[in-house]
């Protein structure tokens, strides 16, 4: 089976990739259709284009919740009255892809340096997650995607992030 | 007349391609893949329609012999081939067809030889070489029939069609710098200087009503761009395109080329040559120097500018750019993908899966530019 992926940039791209391949060692990944922020994100999938794609291929698209006011919310006003077919996994990390890559404490405070009493325990509650990385620069992405392929655990990370525990089991479900 | 079917063997870093063409075709590859490489066929062609200063042992060596012209990749004593296949239409069974190969003498300093030469029309093989003229002679097979005024008669269509392709890469700098031009060569290929003189030969009437249409397509794309004018200097001679911005002054400021934004050159070097002539129009990575807003408008520029021509061009274009491709409008029929391997670059069509892609509504750049990305580009950064 061919995963597509739909995300707003390339690190929650590296994510979804990391995930899918954590969860089914054996599906292939074919390419990202967004990393381009999420604006047009939105605007292919009301063309209807992720739809029609997913009716062949499985896609995983991924969002952040930013300052929605929750998930089911947000997947409302971006579907309007369209249903997600059930190839086209439409998953949203509660409220950045950052919450999801500290939510595997481990890595990150080893790879950071960051102290673990400084990584909230309820990740998801945070408002802005990116206030808490470290200081961004030109090479944030690259620093993070290389964090990403390299040390990030998905099913560690889950045990601290219940959108990401969820879209896991979505995965599973497909394969 | 268009160019349908470009089939090449052991051309530079392609062992085997074979590219299928349009109104519009779009050769798309990282860097290094060959791009340019792919589009001097084409000039290579016309180097070799020339009765004068051209020819085959011209056109090989002006491109440093067959060192540098035959396929790392190719084994043995290989032949050089090409074969072009042209129609009145797409979709329609080729009016003619035309093969060369050629390869390196026995003799170390001999002039390169004709293998294989011919031609046919609407399937009937007008002439096959080596011929037993060419075997009584062998000399004979130093020179294409193409080149011949003499024997290439029946097919002179094909002669005018490949006499007539135009390569445009304007460099700017070189436009700007007139010393810096005049020392690099300047023939058929608009670089620099070359790019006002062709100008300066277009009759008054026809480069005013251009240069007219070309100035609404830059007020549009340059801020405070007002107008465009052909200028000859009175005492130099020299052609000199002027343009005058909106200032603050009530009569703004006229500007020489030398003047001109990188991008402003870029664009006017793209839209005279898209008015100018009616052959195959080779245009290398249009994008350079462009905001990505102008650029995304390129293919929606060229299939206008060849709608309203009396004689459309058929034009080439070389690109990398995500936001050229990103246009909705493409015909993905022109696009071919050039892909590294360690047997030379493959010229490839578009895979099953982007096939997918493409179906559901998504553009060109979406479907196949994620094939031609460097895997892990971002660590590039991590340098």
């Amino acid at each position: 089976m061919i995963w597509f992926l739909a995300t707003e940039d390339q690190l929650s791209s590296e994510l979804a990739t990391h995930i899918i391949q954590q969860v089914l060692p054996a599906a292939s990944i074919a390419q990202d259709l967004g990393q381009t922020g999420n604006g047009k994100l939105k605007a292919d999938l009301q063309a209807g284009k992720f739809t029609k794609l997913a009716k062949l291929n499985p896609v995983f698209l991924l969002t952040d919740l930013d300052q929605a006011e929750c998930a089911p919310t947000l997947r409302k006003a971006w579907l309007q009255a369209n249903a997600a077919p059930n190839n086209l996994l439409f998953r949203i990390a509660v409220r950045e892809a950052e919450a999801w890559l500290m939510a595997d404490t481990v890595a990150f405070t080893k790879f950071t340096g960051i102290g673990k009493g400084k990584i909230p325990r309820d990740l998801e509650s945070v408002r802005n997650p990116k206030e808490l990385m470290p200081k961004a620069s030109p090479s944030y992405n690259a620093v993070l995607c290389n964090f990403v392929q390299t040390q990030w655990n998905a099913e560690r990370a889950a045990e601290n992030a219940p959108s990401l525990q969820r879209a896991m089991e979505r995965v599973r479900g497909v394969g | 007349m268009l160019i349908t079917k470009l089939v090449l063997k052991n051309w530079r870093n392609f062992r085997e391609a074979e590219i299928h063409l349009r109104d519009c075709s779009y050769l798309v590859g990282a860097n290094a893949t060959g791009k340019s490489n792919l589009l001097d066929a084409f000039r290579f062609l016309r180097d070799l329609s020339k009765s004068k200063g051209g020819g085959l042992q011209y056109a090989v060596a002006d491109r440093g012999g067959m060192q540098k012209l035959r396929c790392l990749h190719a084994r043995g004593k290989t032949n050089v081939s090409i074969e072009v296949h042209m129609a009145e239409d797409f979709d329609q069974e080729p009016m003619w067809v035309y093969r060369l190969d050629f390869k390196k003498a026995d003799h170390k300093h001999a002039p390169l030889q004709v293998s294989h030469e011919s031609i046919r029309k609407n399937g009937d093989e007008l002439f096959c070489r080596p011929n037993p003229d060419d075997l009584k002679d062998p000399q004979l097979l130093t020179q294409t029939h193409l080149e011949q005024i003499g024997a290439n008669a029946k097919f002179r269509e094909v002669v005018d069609l490949f006499g007539q392709i135009t390569y445009l890469h304007l460099i700017p700098h070189l436009l700007k710098n007139e010393a810096l031009s005049r020392s690099g060569k300047v023939d058929d290929d608009p670089f620099g200087q070359g790019f006002l003189e062709r100008i300066a030969h277009t009759p008054a009437k026809t480069r005013d009503a251009r240069l007219r249409r070309i100035q609404g397509s830059l007020k549009v794309a340059v801020p405070n761009f007002s107008e465009l004018r052909f200028h000859k200097d009175e005492s130099t001679g020299a052609p000199h395109l002027e343009a005058c911005y909106e200032h603050h002054r009530p009569h703004g400021a006229w500007q020489r080329e030398d003047q001109f934004s990188d991008g402003t050159l870029r664009l006017l070097g793209i839209l005279w040559s898209l008015l100018d002539g009616d052959g195959v129009l080779l245009i290398e990575e249009p994008e350079l120097s462009l905001n990505a807003e102008v650029v995304k408008q390129i293919p929606a520029l060229i299939a206008n500018i060849q709608f309203k021509s009396k004689k459309r061009r058929q034009v080439i274009v070389t690109t990398h750019s995500d936001a050229l491709l990103s246009n909705e409008g493409i015909d993905t029929y022109g696009i071919s993908i050039l892909a590294a391997t360690s047997d030379g670059t493959k010229v490839e069509r578009w895979s099953k899966k982007e096939q997918d892609v493409l179906d559901a509504g998504f553009t060109v750049a979406q479907a196949v530019l994620p094939r031609i990305k460097p895997v892990n580009v971002n660590q590039l950064s991590l340098f």
